[in-house]
């Protein structure tokens, strides 16, 4: 400090000096703490993590899980409803409870839990060398009334079995033929699926309500002598025929029949979403008696999957089936 | 002698008169050297809550699209309430609607530093135009219009 022999002014400049001094520190610290806000939003960018992910992998288990418990139930409690319902609940409980024990350890809740279920009835003819006709051996006949839904059909037609029509230009020429083929009906619009041979082939061909004629799907019968028709994947011995998954119910409830049974044979199931009351019980025969029955069995199932964590709920509905729908 | 002493009286006051000066343009400066990084700061956490905000929205709209009946959908997002010690507010804005996606830009204003941020995100799910206020919001899903709502 420079000194000017004043005793007065050198206590004033350093006076100054001083308050410069704090006010420069004051300054250092309002940068610091700035600085350290800009940090702390860095830090934040990195500290994000949620449970959204779980909660869609939980609802896709929990829906493949109810649908295997459902497949389950249909397969070995196919009693009566009461008893499928009963075992499709339970199963579906142990399943939730299982989960929501997995998940309490990470603090988070997964349950799962039915809220309706449709009963339905499953139609089997399980004897290969058995014309597609009803247990009294008719033709025409109907497999079930004022179905809104069907899933899980499959013919394993026999080729040698079916009719081989001398011409087939149109869906009049091949009834006159008595081609064997499946109807669906409302009562005022109908589809019709043909199902015919033509040199060593089987021939599969979808009429629609309008009344046109698809071009056939042509497939040679397997090594057995039997094709497969599959609506479900919509394909006719492992080959695609797009047709058939077009083939299903009307959008209103339809009536599922079968035309010239006698003129098919093989086996064939299929899923429909009504109750035993709406299938013909003069039509079955009982299981294991070669001819066709049915059997009970539950078509879909509604379940609430919930998954909540300290700052997610997620709460879903969704339908599961047993199998793959048709329609 | 004389002389002298005013010489002292003067130089005296130039001593005073620079420091002052010198002190007065450090202080200014450095006053608009902290605004500035202060802005900043707020614009970059404001960038951070905003992609927060719509990693959040995201998820929403996942898992509305991923379930076949989604009943309940509600997401606490936890945002600070300030910003570097100021208010901040969020809006979201619809830009555009191509097939079945929607663009959304979600601004986030400072109240006290001249900055803004927006954030642009793209979900299946109609989001609620909407204004709140900074601070933790939840996402909810409302079934009947089929849309995301932003509540504070």
């Amino acid at each position: 400090m420079v000194d000017l022999n004043h005793a007065g002014a050198e206590t004033d400049r350093g006076q100054l000096l001083l308050v410069t001094t704090f006010g420069i520190a004051v300054l250092f610290v309002v940068l610091a703490l700035v600085l350290n806000a800009s940090a702390y939003s860095q830090t934040m960018a990195a500290s994000h993590g949620d449970g959204g992910q779980d909660a869609i992998t939980v609802s896709e288990a929990a829906v493949d899980g109810a649908g295997g418990t459902l497949e389950y139930v249909n397969r070995y409690n196919d009693t009566d409803y009461p008893t499928l319902q009963t075992e499709f609940k339970e199963g579906v409980a142990d399943w939730s409870a299982s989960a929501d024990g997995y998940a309490a350890r990470g603090g988070n809740r997964a349950t799962v839990e039915v809220t309706d279920t449709t009963d339905g009835t499953r139609i089997v003819q399980a004897n290969a060398s058995r014309a597609m006709t009803n247990a009294d051996g008719a033709d025409n006949w109907t497999l079930a009334s004022d179905v809104s839904g069907i899933r899980d059909t499959r013919l394993n037609v026999s080729e040698s079995a079916l009719v081989a029509p001398a011409s087939d230009t149109n869906a009049s020429v091949l009834v006159d033929a008595e081609v064997f083929h499946v109807v669906v009906t409302n009562g005022t619009d109908e589809r019709r699926l043909f199902i015919y041979r033509q040199s060593g082939d089987v021939l599969v061909r979808a009429e629609d309500e309008s009344g046109t004629l698809q071009v056939p799907c042509s497939v040679a019968a397997g090594s057995d002598g039997y094709a497969v028709v599959d609506l479900s994947n919509g394909s006719v011995e492992k080959t695609a025929c797009e047709q058939l998954t077009a083939f299903d119910d009307l959008g209103s409830p339809s009536d599922v029949s079968y035309r010239w049974g006698s003129n098919a044979g093989g086996t064939y199931t299929m899923t429909v979403d009504r109750t035993r009351s709406n299938v013909e019980d003069s039509d079955f025969a009982l299981e294991g008696s070669g001819k066709p029955y049915v059997s009970e069995q539950l078509y879909d199932a509604s379940v609430r999957i919930t998954y909540a964590t300290p700052r997610l709920e997620y709460v879903t509905e969704a339908t599961v089936t047993g199998g793959e729908r048709d329609a | 002698m004389r002389n002298r002493g005013a010489s002292t009286a003067l130089g005296y006051v130039l001593t005073l008169g620079i420091t002052l000066v010198l002190v007065v343009s450090l202080l200014s400066v450095a006053v608009s050297i902290v605004e500035t990084e202060r802005s900043r700061a707020v614009n970059s956490e404001l960038s951070v809550l905003g992609n927060r905000l719509a990693t959040e929205l995201t998820m929403g709209d996942s898992l509305v699209r991923a379930a076949d009946d989604p009943r309940t959908v509600s997401l606490t997002t936890e945002l600070p309430e300030r910003v570097a010690r100021g208010q901040y507010r969020i809006q979201i804005d619809e830009q555009a609607t191509t097939g079945a996606f929607a663009r959304y830009t979600i601004i986030l204003k400072s109240d006290v530093a001249e900055t803004s941020v927006a954030v642009d995100l793209k979900t299946g799910t109609a989001i609620e135009e909407t204004t709140v206020s900074g601070g933790s919001v939840v996402i909810e899903y409302d079934q009947s219009s089929d849309t995301l709502i932003v509540n504070p």
